[in-house]
């Protein structure tokens, strides 16, 4: 069934929708919350409580594009899960994903210091205009989904050596695009 | 992890939580072919249908009749290998092997001259490309990756010199940075995008050129100093062997406790040790590795552990390549077998297994087999602070 009418089934108040989310995307959100938390039993209370909070949204909302909102409010709700059962250590890539992105400090200080979110978040939607196709996908693997070094290797087909490579040039640009627009120091 | 830096993941995550929609879109539909399995792996599965089934086992059948060809098949290869020249197919092993293989017999004192005379004209600079002859295959910013269709390839690394992202440009779709890749014929130095437009190069070239400037990348982080050091650093240890009983002993240990050390959900383990670093009154002190591990150690390069004022400087290598420093492919970290229980370094120093003699003895053992997993690394205080790895029990 295409996004479009599940969509439309959301909006009619059809419970269908659910079922028919479930069936097409919980393979998805699964394992991007497979990134997150490393139970199967929080994973699946968070996908519960992405229908619940898909049927609440929709409507009003209609997203444009399904997939990548169900995505997203996956990640958010496995985020907000981790953090409330202090789980980060449990997770299996995301406590060190922090570590990496913080690498993009410079001259002492850190990111999070006189932090603004969406002018970082502007900054490094800028810079991911500016790479290629395969360094955006790399990076948005690793930093927002958490996906693991070697599951982007084994997904994308490159290297690890060049998988991290490209992690480390698009995180320097960053940094140095942050610099330069003041929002690091 | 400290509370601290779990407050400061949290406020990068929402910098993430701005990424333009059509990006993460994009990442979805690159993911939408494998089958995700149930517990959050990705498997990628060539049967999804019962045709596939059908095709692989028709191949199975054609194989089985061409079983006889493959008792020629060395001869083959070899008549293959003969025609096989610059440009030819590309492939990633092949790219891999050839970078250990480069051949720098062409090189001269007299030409290494006329390359650096040509690098100042062209950068304008008095920044020479090689210091010296010796100085091409250790040369940690500049390295020669290979003559294609007569022109010099070199990688040269001007971080230092080139600020600004927009400065980086890209060739072929390909994510070169061509600023820091220049070829060199008679006298004259081009980009390496300048060349690729031109027409002289490939893009089989430019993908195993791209290859090798990657693998480049670790020895950018060894200075000639760092070399130097080195040399001078790194002691002379009698040679140690871990008697096969203990090893047995260790690997069954490590079974119960690899899930505790890597809070991994893993069901099975695959363990081998790598390097050994002697006994110490019933305590075993070894590094070991493993598939599981390494998919779990797989961030970042450079992990370290402090025990009193001696630090121990980990760094994961994926793959035995042969530019690794480390290439034994180890897991990073030293691990103390005792009694029938696993310890991380420090812990086993913190319970009184371990003297600080001992530690000062693995600390040998550890510079001897890795000559680069020197200090040099810790005077970064930001590797301090974030790469520390937890003192696990």
């Amino acid at each position: 069934m295409t996004d479009e009418k599940i969509i439309e089934m959301f909006w009619a108040r059809d419970e269908r929708a659910l079922d028919e989310t479930q069936d097409k995307y919980k393979d998805l959100c699964m394992y991007v919350g497979a990134q997150i938390l490393a139970s199967n039993e929080d994973r699946e209370e968070c996908f519960n409580d992405l229908l619940l909070s898909l049927w609440n949204s929709i409507p009003p909302e209609k997203p444009k594009k399904l997939r990548s909102y169900i995505g997203r409010s996956m990640r958010n709700h496995a985020l907000n899960r981790s953090r409330d059962n202090n789980a980060w250590k449990r997770g299996k890539n995301f406590q060190t994903v922090g570590e990496e992105f913080l690498l993009t400090v410079e001259d002492g200080h850190s990111l999070a210091d006189g932090f603004e979110a969406k002018r970082a978040g502007e900054a490094v939607n800028r810079v991911l205009d500016s790479v290629g196709k395969d360094d955006r996908r790399i990076f948005i693997m690793r930093f927002y989904l958490g996906i693991s070094v070697a599951d982007i290797s084994r997904q994308i087909g490159f290297g690890e050596s060049r998988i991290k490579a490209s992690i480390q040039r698009t995180r320097k640009k960053i940094a140095e695009l942050m610099k330069k627009e003041g929002i690091i120091i | 992890m400290n509370a601290e830096i779990r407050f400061k993941d949290k406020r990068l995550l929402e910098a993430l939580e701005y990424i333009d929609e059509k990006y993460i879109d994009d990442v979805f539909d690159f993911l939408k072919d494998p089958v995700y399995s149930k517990g959050g792996q990705m498997k990628i599965s060539p049967f999804k249908h019962w045709r596939h089934y059908l095709a692989a086992a028709a191949c199975l059948l054609v194989l089985a009749l061409a079983m006889p060809l493959f008792t020629h098949l060395p001869e083959i290869i070899n008549s293959f290998a003969a025609g096989w020249g610059e440009g030819s197919e590309y492939s990633e092993t092949e790219i891999e092997l050839c970078l250990a293989n480069v051949d720098y017999s062409i090189f001269t004192t007299e030409l290494i001259d006329e390359i650096n005379a040509a690098w100042k004209e062209y950068r304008g600079d008095n920044d020479v490309m090689f210091e010296n002859l010796e100085a091409l295959k250790y040369q940690s910013h500049s390295r020669y990756l290979g003559t294609y269709n007569g022109y010099l390839i070199f990688t040269y690394d001007l971080s230092n010199k080139i600020t600004g992202y927009e400065q980086f440009c890209y060739t072929a779709n390909l994510g070169i940075y061509t600023v820091e890749s220049f070829a060199y014929k008679d006298g004259n130095f081009i980009t390496l995008s300048e060349l690729y437009e031109s027409g002289n190069i490939s893009y089989l070239d430019l993908c195993e050129i791209f290859d090798k400037s990657y693998e480049m990348l670790d020895y950018y982080q060894i200075t000639r100093d760092t070399e130097e050091r080195i040399k001078l650093t790194v002691p002379k240890m009698p040679e140690l062997k871990l008697n096969q009983r203990i090893e047995k002993k260790i690997l069954k240990a490590l079974k119960e406790y690899m899930p505790k050390f890597h809070n991994t959900e893993f069901k099975t383990y695959e363990a081998y040790i790598t390097d050994y670093y002697g006994a110490y009154n019933g305590a075993y002190v070894f590094k070991y590795k493993s598939p599981e591990v390494t998919y779990n150690f797989s961030f970042g390069d450079y992990y370290y552990e402090t025990v009193e004022d001696i630090n121990f400087l980990y760094r994961y290598s994926p793959v035995n390549r042969p530019y690794s420093f480390d290439n034994v492919c180890s897991c990073t970290r030293i691990y103390v077998y005792y009694d029938g229980e696993i310890f991380s370094l420090s812990y086993a120093y913190t319970k009184g297994i371990l003297s600080y003699d001992d530690i000062k003895t693995i600390k040998n053992y550890h510079t001897m087999y890795f000559p680069y997993m020197i200090d040099e690394f810790l005077e970064d205080e930001e590797y301090k602070k974030h790469m520390t790895i937890n003192t696990l029990n």
